[in-house]
């Protein structure tokens, strides 16, 4: 589950809301600086000035930095311009929060990589291609891709996504779509929250939820 | 920031850690060990050519001074300067431009501490590459000014190199590895910490750059004057 609880932040006087295990929730926000701050405030990297924000049942500032980062390794961030490391190729991108936190190196977690590629449509020579290019050579939609399957590579148990279908043509989101159904198909408890500014792309998501900003509040 | 990320150097028992560590040290120390090389042995051609106009052919003297200018201060300032000129300038930018990019905030929200995975290898590989080119720059230095001395000078070239192994104790020794690790870790630190505080604007990288350049300099010459106030006086 992720919630908010009375959250006030710089640019929100009440964030409350929650997106339960298995539900899929969207937030449309009025700016793309506000729907910056919201995802940041709740991935833990601006801690709101009051209220309470929980994944999973746990608090994300309480704790201090340390439980925060270890919180994170069971959500997954799908960043809209993909949160690419630059210095590191597509596979090494997708693989290191594995590597990092379970220690499996990169060749060991291709073959479950391209699997998920290919429930993007990305297959055989395309998909190998892909893995080994750098992010500054990648398109809105691959750099999107990448933080998709990044993210799920460690099957967490709330993904929080920025914009995933905002802009792209309907292919390229479809593809992202049928990515993202495909894991929650296998994990049928994660709680998924997409954050957007526009509104018409949010239907790629298919929310069982959605909830608009008016003014400085979002609230059922 | 160095207190914290000598704290987390355990960090390197993790795989992607340690492969940042691995490309880090590829880059400032094998690629520049060619460059450091070739300007140790011209330092020590110069150095041996300029003991002998001044003082003539005394093979127990060129021993002393390549000793005491090679080893005990020129090795490990200028192998210290190289690494600042090459790495230094690569080090902040990247950091810088990590920052700015959203990299850093990306690392957080995969829950991979930032101090972990870019600071603590980076001081780490840096400092063990200062600390190897060193050891290159004064062991090129004293083979290329013998060589001069005893190809140009005539100075017989075993009897010098008896000579610098005797002037040469322990203590040189120890000093100029306590001044590369020092350099190594002054150089990283600033660095790091010039490139971590950049924030959303692109048009602070080269700031940072330049003052992590700056402040490494400074750093350096100061610790330089410090270690060699200690030891030798």
């Amino acid at each position: 589950m992720i919630e908010c609880r009375g959250v006030r932040t710089e640019g929100f006087d009440d964030l409350t809301f929650s997106a339960g295990p298995g539900e899929v929730t969207a937030l449309i926000t009025s700016s793309d600086d506000e729907r910056r701050e919201l995802i940041e405030t709740l991935l833990g990297l601006c801690p709101p000035r009051s209220g309470e924000v929980l994944i999973m049942g746990e608090d994300v500032y309480r704790g201090g930095e340390a439980a925060t980062l270890r919180l994170m390794e069971r959500v997954g961030a799908v960043w809209s311009g993909g949160g690419a490391i630059s210095n590191l190729n597509v596979c090494e991108n997708i693989t290191l929060p594995l590597w990092y936190h379970r220690g499996a190196p990169p060749a060991a977690a291709e073959e479950g990589v391209l699997a998920m590629l290919a429930e993007a449509g990305l297959r055989d020579g395309p998909a190998r291609e892909f893995l080994l290019s750098r992010p500054g050579e990648l398109a809105e939609h691959d750099l999107r891709l990448l933080s998709l399957a990044r993210a799920i590579l460690m099957e967490p148990g709330a993904l929080v996504c920025e914009s995933v279908f905002e802009g792209l043509a309907p292919g390229p989101a479809g593809a992202l779509a049928r990515m993202l159904d495909g894991y929650l198909a296998g994990h049928a408890g994660c709680a998924v929250l997409h954050i957007s500014s526009d509104e018409a792309s949010l239907a790629f998501a298919r929310p069982g939820m959605t909830l608009r900003q008016r003014g400085r509040e979002i609230r059922p | 920031m160095l207190r914290d990320a000598l704290g987390r150097m355990g960090a390197l028992r993790r795989g992607p850690v340690r492969e940042v560590f691995r490309r880090q040290v590829y880059f400032t120390g094998i690629q520049a060990v060619g460059v450091t090389a070739a300007v140790g042995a011209a330092i020590g051609v110069v150095t041996i050519t300029q003991v002998a106009n001044i003082v003539g052919v005394n093979a127990v003297l060129t021993g002393r001074v390549l000793v005491w200018i090679v080893v005990r201060e020129l090795g490990p300032l200028l192998a210290a300067i190289f690494v600042v000129a090459r790495s230094s300038t690569a080090v902040a930018a990247e950091l810088a431009s990590m920052n700015v990019g959203g990299e850093v905030r990306a690392l957080r929200a995969m829950g991979i501490d930032p101090m972990s995975y870019l600071i603590a290898p980076r001081i780490a590989a840096v400092t063990l590459s200062v600390f190897i080119l060193t050891f290159y720059f004064q062991v090129a230095a004293v083979f290329g000014g013998l060589s001069i001395a005893s190809l140009v000078l005539r100075a017989p070239f075993l009897a010098q190199l008896r000579n610098i192994f005797s002037a040469l104790g322990l203590f040189e020794i120890g000093v100029s590895i306590a001044k590369g690790l020092v350099f190594g870790v002054v150089i990283a630190a600033s660095a790091c910490h010039h490139g971590m505080r950049v924030r959303t604007s692109i048009t602070e990288v080269p700031q940072v750059t330049t003052a992590a350049v700056m402040q490494s300099l400074l750093l350096i010459v100061a610790a330089d004057a410090a270690i060699t106030l200690v030891s030798f006086v």
